[in-house]
């Protein structure tokens, strides 16, 4: 659980504090009480919506407390835009999108994993098939590939797939 | 509150959509958020710099990553079978904190701010009192919160070493012109304070986040090493972070830099408005912080210059008349009114003790190497040519 989600839940903290040491030690923070109080919960949706509510409340109070006071006049943080429900959705959601992103592309192999990211960046076939200086058959048939592969890894749960790697 | 639940749908959705490059995700993305935010998130996906920056601070989230979970799982063992005691123990801090409010509120309310002599060594409680330490004597100060003893052995104030997780509340030393004292942290943290100087310290540290001090004035740090727990001088605009090291810091209100001498280990030294431009300094160097131009120059130095104050040395080296009267001002607690302007720019080198030499003998001293008239009444010294 640790491994999967202490660094998407660090860069969702970042979002809150902009401060790459501040948002570790929150992390770290909510991950020792679950720890401590072994707080087990019923599915890993339900893990992750803990873990990224209490990142959230966390994070607030800290930029409320007298250490960070300073700190945040200087980078003139709203906190009221912060603790809007819109922002914290907005964050899970761009947090869990980027998070299944990269590793639906880690599960392909380095040459296919080019030829995808070139494909998001909005590059042609032609294009990127000029970029590698291959065939744009090749290219073709690399994507369908990949494609394939990645229909199936998103399909099931990328979070399971991933612990299965891992195991 | 949201159901996160369908927010980590719609998560999957908007991934497979951008990966495959189509548009089924984005359109979803209108039901549930503004165009506003809609904009955001697909500019933060796909916006290259964005992208590029979230994979750094991955990578160094990542490196950092094993040593977390060590960490985590290290304190969990220690703490194993205690579990019972925390709750209660939360139960009575609760209460605690409960009645220290109502206390606050009811009975001490209407408190004023008091004002520190400019004579005595003063410290500041963290409920607003101010004490007068006589730093010759044995004694036991005790603070609002009774567990809080402090301890003034001749010289030295020190605090009980021990963990704490609750909030940091802080104590204010202040040392007055023409003396010198010493105070060590709950830490364990020995921090000699020169003339004229104050410093802010948590009663005691917060376990798990960084020990922080604020100087103004001078000062020689002996900082405990702790890799956990970075320990952090502010001054005026500047950050000095350090591990576990040996190092002077001069930061005085009239001075045009401050500047940190360090003599063991090693300490970062940035500019508070630029937290991510540090400068490494390493033993025997000096890092001189403009006020006014604020940045950051690096020297080689002696360092014996800068800390022979915490024995009561003043060392001179090659150093301005003006600069010298400032120093002997502080270290004597004196006013010195000098109207020799050729004697300013002269340059001196020269060492004094403050216990042994009275300020009369160092003047009289530099006399003999240019000649200039003073006479001292009371604690005004008036210089001639």
């Amino acid at each position: 659980m640790f491994d999967t989600l202490y660094t998407p839940l660090c860069l969702f903290a970042h979002k809150y504090l902009e401060n790459i040491e501040d948002s570790r030690d929150v992390v770290q923070d909510v991950f020792l009480k679950i720890w401590q109080k072994k707080i087990v919960f019923q599915d890993k949706t339900a893990i992750k919506a803990y873990l990224y509510r209490a990142v959230r409340n966390k994070c607030l109070d800290f930029l409320k407390s007298s250490y960070s006071q300073k700190q945040k006049q200087r980078l003139g943080l709203d906190i009221k835009q912060l603790e809007d429900d819109s922002f914290f959705a907005r964050e899970v959601l761009l947090t869990e999108t980027s998070e299944i992103i990269e590793n639906a592309l880690n599960t392909l192999s380095l040459k296919y994993r080019k030829v995808i990211k070139l494909a998001m960046d909005g590059l042609s076939n032609e294009q990127i098939a000029e970029h590698l200086q291959v065939s744009i058959n090749t290219i073709k048939s690399q994507k369908k590939f990949a494609y394939k592969k990645l229909r199936i890894v998103l399909k099931n749960d990328v979070f399971h797939i991933f612990m299965l790697l891992i195991l | 509150m949201i159901g996160l639940e369908r927010i980590f749908k719609l998560s999957r959705k908007l991934a497979s959509s951008i990966l495959n490059g189509d548009g089924d995700g984005t359109q979803e993305l209108q039901s549930s958020f503004s165009k506003k935010d809609k904009d955001y998130i697909l500019k933060d996906l796909t916006v290259k710099e964005k992208v590029l920056e979230r994979k750094r601070l991955r990578k160094e989230l990542d490196a950092g990553k094993e040593g977390q979970f060590k960490l985590i799982t290290a304190t969990n063992k220690r703490k194993f079978g205690f579990g019972y005691a925390w709750r209660i123990a939360a139960v009575f801090m609760m209460m605690l904190g409960i009645s220290y409010f109502f206390y606050n509120q009811l009975v001490k309310a209407p408190q004023e701010e008091m004002a520190v002599k400019d004579n005595v060594i003063s410290l500041r409680l963290e409920d607003g009192r101010i004490l007068e330490i006589d730093p010759n004597k044995n004694t036991l100060i005790k603070g609002p919160n009774e567990d809080n003893v402090i301890k003034q052995v001749p010289g030295t104030l020190k605090y009980a070493q021990k963990n704490n997780l609750g909030i940091a509340v802080y104590n204010e030393l202040y040392v007055p012109y023409g003396k010198i004292y010493a105070v060590e942290l709950s830490d364990g943290t020995l921090v000699h304070l020169n003339a004229g100087s104050s410093l802010r310290y948590p009663v005691n540290f917060v376990r798990g986040r960084p020990r922080e001090v604020y100087l103004t004035g001078e000062a020689f740090f002996s900082v405990t090493k702790d890799s956990l727990q970075p320990f952090y001088v502010f001054s005026d605009g500047l950050g000095v972070k350090v591990l576990g090291t040996k190092f002077n810091i001069s930061s005085y209100q009239g001075d045009p830099d401050i500047s940190t001498v360090l003599s063991e280990g090693s300490v970062r030294i940035y500019s508070l408005a630029e937290p991510g431009n540090a400068t490494l300094l390493t033993p025997g160097h000096k890092a001189s912080w403009d006020r006014g131009q604020k940045n950051i120059s690096v020297s080689e130095v002696d360092v014996r210059l800068y800390t022979g104050w915490i024995n009561g040395e003043m060392v001179f080296k090659s150093m301005p008349f003006e600069r010298i009267v400032e120093k002997l001002e502080r270290s004597y607690n004196v006013e010195i009114v000098n109207n020799d302007r050729k004697l300013n720019k002269e340059i001196f080198t020269a060492t004094f003790h403050v216990d042994i030499e009275s300020i009369e003998k160092v003047l009289d001293y530099i006399k003999l190497e240019r000649h200039f008239n003073y006479t001292m009444t009371n604690n005004k010294i008036i210089i001639n040519p």
